[in-house]
């Protein structure tokens, strides 16, 4: 797959001499730039305008969880917004009155909480990533922020990164010392899924040759089945993923791979039925759940959880295995155990890191 | 715009661009014409050499049928743009009074060609009574090319947002379903849940909106002699329950199996969490004194001895034991 090439990039005159906006031009010479004061909320999605702004926000967050499921206690650090592989199910979509890529200048601002909150708390493991609210290397190949992050990160004593993404532009990872403190980190589905709902994205092949080069290159990995999605046969396609996963990489890489099955904020449904007309994702059998969230009957999950959790266990009964915004009972019947025996999911995902990577702050 | 008095001869009557058909009833108006005449002059536009109307058809067309030589209206200048006009006739439309779904439908017509794809002011859609939420307004739009739907929604037996709906439909399925409806005689939201369960099943299953219609186990609870429209309503409201909702119906036929096995007492009643999601149960006792409590609290106590209890809460017991 090709990395974007915005022919247009916006920049708030805040940031506009940053070294993100430096970065900009160099790798995009042909596109024409804009200053701006304040880049104005749009409800036009133009996938060709890159807007940089000054973020006044919080730029590290907690992970948006609800107090009915257990929630993995990841913290996310925000640099940018919105994705341009305009996957069916994405919630992104919904964000109507933002809708184009869009970078935060002031990444010093942003390196300076991350290094005050991992100072403020040096006794506890921090597990940070950036694929929450954007693909984490989506726009990488612009911007060279990996360049940045891996080495801080590498450099801490308590923290590691993780990247989520669903390309393979991996190419900034190469050389890096990241001193075994980065995770990269691909979310995959089924080939069928991969076509329908995410074709922009890069193929499977793609994301596993790419999780198999950073697994050379040193960097741990996990995997993120998110969303699963019920569809007619969707044992067969799963199956043939999870199968060619662990074909291609060695288990003993992997930190952890998480399972969550579709779930969308109401107002979603209309929004893929405009945009998506073709995707069948919005009529499966979704009740509402505990958070407000769409999703699908906890038997459909379970299911699909069941199916999953046996072929990962098969392969290494050690794996790191979680649930994404799911309740005892769900866990329970689909695990055979719930979080709270591991004294809860972050402890969990701690000890996952501590055990694979090495990385606590009890360690040096 | 002048006054003027137009020579009815002079008028293009086969030009209705302007219009905005109500497809209801002119028996009133007719009534008031023939009371006191036209008291708010008609809006005429001179095009080539000859005037088209604006707003004012029906009562134009009265005074031709009349007899009428000519009558009085409004010019508007030659100079003036369609959009200021319709701008114009759009506002006066909506100062007038609710409108009916078809005038409803062609005003949204008119608006989304008017602002070409930005989004139409607030205030029209809040006149007009459509929600500003993205892709209704199209959908009215649509239905304003459906004359068909249109004289329906005239009956007064069809709800309006069933029809903008289905106004994307095909036509044949869109006059099936809401032959349907009419049938059922049900409220709006029940003729808004049919509609959308219809859609659902068949996007979900691939298969024609109309050859579920025509589904024997539909047509036998249509055609069934002996179910009056509201047991009719609720049979079809099951079906299309099942058939979007397979899993959890079942899991909610299975509950109430288990507990019926389960033989509870009348003052026993269990009651699982909305969609059985979540660990939220909840056990009611009805009593109605200390006695009464009593004994239901006995009987609550001697249901815990029961390993039939267990299956109501794992739905692969049965299945697994």
């Amino acid at each position: 797959m090709h990395a974007p090439k915005p022919s247009r990039v916006i920049i708030e005159s805040d940031v506009s001499n940053s070294e993100l906006a430096a970065t900009l031009r160099a790798n995009l010479p042909s596109a024409r730039f804009e200053i701006v004061d304040r880049v104005q909320d749009s409800t036009r999605r133009d996938p060709n305008i890159l807007e940089v702004v000054r973020f006044r926000g919080r730029l590290l967050k907690s992970c948006p969880g609800t107090q009915n499921y257990y929630c993995c206690g990841y913290r996310i650090l925000h640099f940018g917004t919105q994705c341009t592989l305009d996957c069916t199910y994405c919630i992104l979509q919904a964000y109507l009155n933002q809708p184009n890529l869009r970078l935060f200048g002031n990444t010093g601002e942003m390196l300076g909480e991350l290094s005050t909150e991992l100072e403020q708390n040096p006794n506890r493991l921090h597990r940070i990533g950036t694929g929450e609210f954007t693909d984490s290397l989506l726009l990488d190949p612009l911007t060279g922020l990996s360049k940045i992050l891996v080495p801080f990160f590498a450099g801490t004593r308590n923290a590691v990164l993780e990247l989520k993404t669903k390309t393979n532009f991996i190419g900034n990872l190469v050389g890096l010392d990241h001193n075994g403190r980065t995770i990269t980190a691909w979310s995959l589905n089924s080939e069928q899924v991969r076509r329908s709902e995410e074709p922009k994205s890069a193929t499977l092949e793609e994301r596993l040759a790419a999780a198999r080069r950073c697994a050379d290159l040193g960097y741990y990995l996990a995997f993120h089945f998110d969303p699963l999605l019920e569809y007619p046969d969707w044992q067969t396609g799963y199956a043939e993923i999870l199968n060619r996963l662990l074909d291609a990489v060695d288990p003993s890489r992997i930190v952890w791979i998480s399972l969550g099955a579709f779930r969308f904020m109401p107002e979603l449904k209309q929004i893929i039925r405009e945009r998506h007309a073709r995707s069948k994702i919005p009529y499966g059998e979704f009740i509402r759940g505990l958070d407000g969230k769409m999703r699908y009957f906890r038997d459909i999950r379970v299911e699909l959880y069941s199916f999953m959790g046996e072929i990962i266990r098969k392969a290494d009964p050690s794996l790191c295995l979680y649930l994404c915004m799911e309740g005892k009972d769900v866990w329970t019947e689909a695990l055979g155990f719930s979080p709270d025996e591991q004294g809860g999911l972050a402890a969990m995902l701690d000890k996952a890191v501590e055990d694979k990577m090495k990385v606590g702050p009890g360690r040096g | 715009m002048d006054f003027g008095r137009i020579c009815l001869s002079d008028i293009d009557w086969e030009d209705r661009c302007f219009e905005i058909r109500s497809f209801g009833h002119n028996a009133r108006l007719h009534a008031s014409l023939d009371r006191l005449g036209i008291i708010d002059p008609p809006w005429i536009l001179r095009r080539g050499g000859k005037y088209i109307v604006v707003d004012g058809f029906k009562r134009l067309a009265w005074a031709r049928e009349k007899g009428d030589r000519d009558a009085g209206c409004l010019l508007f200048p030659a100079n003036v743009s369609p959009s200021e006009i319709w701008e114009r006739r759009i506002e006066r439309k909506l100062f007038e009074g609710d409108l009916n779904p078809a005038e409803k439908a062609r005003t949204a017509a008119i608006l989304l060609e008017l602002y070409n794809g930005e989004e139409a002011p607030g205030a029209f859609l809040i006149a007009l009574g459509i929600p500003n939420r993205k892709g209704l307004l199209e959908k009215w739009a649509r239905l304003s090319r459906r004359p068909e739907i249109l004289e329906l929604l005239g009956s007064g037996e069809i709800a309006d947002r069933a029809a903008v709906e289905v106004s994307g439909w095909e036509p044949e399925s869109a006059m099936k379903v809401l032959g349907l409806l009419k049938l059922l005689r049900c409220s709006a939201s029940i003729q808004v849940e049919i509609v959308e369960r219809i859609d659902e099943i068949s996007i979900r299953e691939n298969r024609p909106r109309l050859d579920l219609l025509n589904d024997p186990k539909i047509q036998e609870i249509v055609s069934d002699k002996n179910k009056n429209s509201r047991v009719k309503t609720q049979v079809l409201r099951d079906l299309f329950s099942r058939m979007r909702f397979p899993r959890l119906v079942e899991r909610e036929r299975k509950f109430m199996r288990d507990v019926k096995s389960l033989a509870l007492p009348r003052s026993i009643r269990i009651v699982p969490p909305p969609a059985f999601e979540g660990n939220g149960w909840k056990m009611e006792l009805h009593f109605s004194g200390p006695a009464g409590l009593r004994d239901a609290l006995a009987e609550a106590v001697g249901l815990a001895g029961k390993s039939l209890l267990d299956r109501i809460f794992d739905p692969d017991l049965e299945e697994r034991s």
